[in-house]
């Protein structure tokens, strides 16, 4: 999965190191993900956007002092690119208790762009595949 | 009286004389439904092929070859580090990068045009096939004016009226005499091919040709992508981007 994603991003960077017209992933580059970075985290589903340009899974996670919770804002594919994958709108729903795997924010914000997202029942859902 | 009728003769004689600014083109250009039916049928909905053999990138082949000029523009541009491109606020790249994103096309072929429908940014070219010439002085778009006429079982699209928006190349600016040119044939029954070759003689040291490949995903429909819809990612005009992480944006 990682290698998977590191040969997009590698590709991405060559693309636009090139002055390429079109990086194979559309919209907005990853710049400011750590993708030498892997973060994963335990909680429970806010929210899920299934909305362009991108769906955003909001998680709320015991990630601060003491175990005290907060609100991770995870960004993924299009609704039109993972609906054509195994994935739909109510793939995530309010509640859910998941774990997910991301690169994390460069700047230390609370967010990141998911990879795998691990359902209560063990199925694993890919972000990239 | 005969000499109106004789003038009349000279006019039609000129008419025919004249070279045409679009003659037509022979063969079956799929101006009916009729006609159609005998052409490839290239109708349907597509995605950029993954092929095993397929360069990294996806489908380019070949890089762009710049003049000095625009080679040190690009290198002006690669040196800003900006981290991000207008995309990020939800601007279309337009020709020919509209051609290449990770999201499916849609190829509707009727009398007199062929319509490419991008799902991403919800995008349509609108490729003139009723035999007219490009406007003498076309307004710049992002797509530009297209026309196309069929070459046996090919189908050649010509482009040109480009907006600077219209990204040749990320960090270099393409001129007003960008052309592009692409040639689409169904090389496998479900692999549609396009050939490009893009001249702009001041930026591009020699036309940059490539191939890209797209299969047909026979029971796919495209669908909507409003770009603006929940869009929380950003550029600002320095380069840096940013992503808005309010839940209530």
């Amino acid at each position: 999965m990682t290698a998977r994603l590191t040969g997009a991003c590698a590709a991405l960077a060559l693309a636009l190191a090139a002055g390429a017209a079109a990086p194979a992933l559309a919209h907005h580059s990853f710049a400011m993900f750590d993708f030498q970075a892997e973060k994963t985290l335990t909680g429970t589903v806010v929210q899920f956007d299934w909305t362009n340009p991108h769906t955003f899974i909001w998680l709320e996670s015991p990630t601060g002092a003491a175990g005290a919770m907060e609100r991770w804002g995870l960004e993924g594919m299009s609704p039109n690119y993972l609906g054509r994958r195994g994935w739909s709108k109510t793939t995530l729903n309010p509640g859910d208790k998941i774990t997910v795997t991301i690169h994390p924010l460069k700047d230390g914000a609370k967010g990141g762009t998911y990879l795998k997202v691990t359902l209560a029942n063990g199925k694993e859902m890919l972000n990239f595949n | 009286m005969p000499g109106s009728r004789f003038a009349g003769s000279l006019l039609i004689c000129a008419l025919l004389a004249a070279p045409a600014g679009a003659a037509p083109h022979p063969g079956n250009q799929g101006q009916s439904w009729a006609d159609i039916a005998k052409l490839p049928p290239i109708n349907g909905v597509y995605e950029t092929a993954r092929l095993p053999n397929a360069p990294k990138d996806g489908q380019r082949d070949l890089k762009p070859e710049f003049t000095p000029k625009a080679a040190a523009e690009l290198a002006a541009y690669q040196a800003e580090k900006r981290q991000d491109t207008d995309a990020a606020n939800c601007l279309p790249p337009g020709m020919p990068g509209i051609m290449s994103q990770p999201y499916p096309i849609q190829v509707l072929v009727t009398p007199g045009e062929i319509t490419i429908i991008q799902e991403a940014y919800m995008q349509v070219r609108h490729v003139h096939t009723d035999g007219r010439d490009h406007p003498a002085d076309p307004d710049l778009t992002f797509n530009g004016d297209s026309i196309g006429h069929w070459e046996g079982d090919t189908l050649v699209v010509d482009t040109v009226g480009l907006a600077p928006q219209a990204v040749l190349a990320q960090g270099v600016t393409h001129s007003k005499a960008e052309h592009i040119v692409e040639r689409y044939r169904l090389s496998q029954p479900d692999l549609l091919e396009v050939k490009t070759r893009i001249e702009d003689p001041g930026v591009l040291a020699k036309p940059w040709e490539f191939t890209a490949r797209y299969a047909r995903h026979k029971d796919w429909s495209l669908a909507e992508y409003i770009c603006e819809q929940n869009n929380r990612n950003s550029v600002d005009a320095s380069g840096k981007a940013g992503i808005n992480l309010d839940l209530k944006k």
